[in-house]
């Protein structure tokens, strides 16, 4: 439960972090085109759930150094047209997230493409910007 | 055989004569005679005629398919405690389930503009329209612009996915709408007073014209991570006959303190307005 309630801690920390209202809102209003990621890592959370998703992510950085991040990906029945499921990914997974990082250069972006160890992959991006 | 409606509502009604044939029918298969010889059975034999007309026929559309087109509302507090509308107003949970509720957050998720799930939206207390086409049944629910657009076509529940109001497919039996629902995740409740359900929750709802302003609605809800057993749920839907009535918005947003803002909570001068107590408690499912 302890490791639950640090995870929603930091969860709820990086939503306050990057805006108020995490509903319905533009990618342009809130992520950055000239700023790509591709960042490998291990799934902490996700919740394949209405309005968007959000799957979070540590990951190891060159001074060892572990940081998570949160991606937000399109509405869940997209994702399910798309070949995503509940359990596609889950806690322990390790991913590979290409997108775009959040405007405020918290530690969020927007996934474009994620991509499973054994190669295969999703389109993740929001309906406005579909990757 | 058509019967009126108010014949099967009580004395006050008066038998269409096709009943009276249908229970003259009835009689004549008994030995010859015997009614005559036995006149203090007559009330039964109305009686027996009472349950013959008791099933009304539901106008049909173009499609030959009952009629439940309409605007329709529950006219109970189920939304706050289902339990009043439950088969001996209990729930049969499992004591799991009921130690993982007591832990649960105390807040209906709907004071926080949350979802109501299936069956909750079907007794939010709110009017609904049903709208029919072949081959679709759509629900337009004024709260919250939910709504439903069901298959009556069969095809398999949906497979890795949850949402707020399930997956929903639909078939006739008779005179009856079944709909079988899925895929409904653990995030809501079945009402104010903390009953809830796991993402294992599977719900077929019934609904069946029993008269031109009535619908029962009936459903199985079973759930075999909380509930012992399958348990039912029952109630009647009113049609709404206000000259003009439309369904209008009806809007949740949050104010300054995280708090929903529409009718059903409002802040209390005293007291957790959010937190409802049980109507029916009890050893089985009443948290207190």
């Amino acid at each position: 439960m302890k490791w639950k309630l640090s995870v929603l801690a930091i969860a709820a920390g990086l939503l306050l972090a990057a805006v108020p209202v995490r509903a319905h809102h533009s990618f342009a209003a809130e992520y950055d085109k000239s700023k790509p990621l591709k960042l490998t890592g291990t799934v902490t959370k996700f919740d394949l759930t209405n309005p968007h998703s959000w799957i979070y992510i540590d990951v190891t950085g060159a001074d060892g150094k572990v940081v998570n991040w949160g991606f937000e990906t399109a509405s869940p029945s997209n994702l399910y047209r798309r070949g995503f499921r509940k359990d596609t990914v889950k806690v322990g997974t390790v991913v590979t997230i290409e997108g775009f990082q959040a405007k405020d250069d918290t530690h969020t972006g927007n996934a474009q493409r994620l991509t499973l160890a054994d190669g295969t992959h999703y389109v993740m991006g929001t309906e406005e910007n579909p990757g | 055989m058509r019967c009126t409606y108010r014949f099967s509502e009580g004395p006050g009604g008066a038998a269409l004569p096709g009943c009276r044939r249908a229970s003259a029918r009835r009689a004549g298969r008994k030995p010859g005679g015997r009614l005559k010889a036995w006149p203090h059975m007559l009330p039964l034999t109305f009686l027996l005629a009472g349950f013959a007309c008791a099933q009304y026929q539901a106008p049909r559309t173009a499609d030959g398919k009952p009629d439940l087109q309409g605007i329709w509302e529950p006219r109970n507090a189920a939304a706050f405690d289902v339990s009043e509308i439950a088969e001996g107003h209990e729930i049969p949970y499992l004591p799991a389930a009921l130690e993982r509720e007591q832990k649960a957050d105390r807040v209906d998720p709907i004071a926080h503009c949350g979802m109501p799930g299936v069956p909750r939206i079907s007794y939010m207390p709110f009017p609904f329209q049903i709208v029919q086409r072949p081959g679709v049944v759509v629900f337009l629910y004024e709260y919250l612009h939910n709504e439903r657009i069901i298959s009556t076509n069969p095809r398999p529940h949906l497979d890795g996915i949850d949402f707020y109001l399930g997956d929903s497919v639909a078939h006739w039996e008779g005179d009856t709408l079944v709909i079988d629902v899925t895929d409904l995740g653990d995030k809501t409740w079945l009402d104010s007073a903390r009953h809830t359900h796991s993402d294992a929750l599977h719900v077929v709802e019934r609904y069946t014209r029993t008269g031109p302003n009535t619908i029962t609605y009936e459903a199985t809800i079973d759930d075999p991570k909380t509930y012992s057993h399958a348990w039912k749920i029952k109630m009647p839907l009113h049609r709404n006959n206000e000259p003009g009535f439309e369904l209008r918005e009806q809007e949740c947003t949050e104010g300054d303190d995280g708090r929903a803002i529409h009718p059903l909570y409002r802040p209390a001068a005293n007291g957790d307005p959010l937190e409802f107590v049980r109507t029916y408690p009890s050893g089985k499912g009443g948290a207190q």
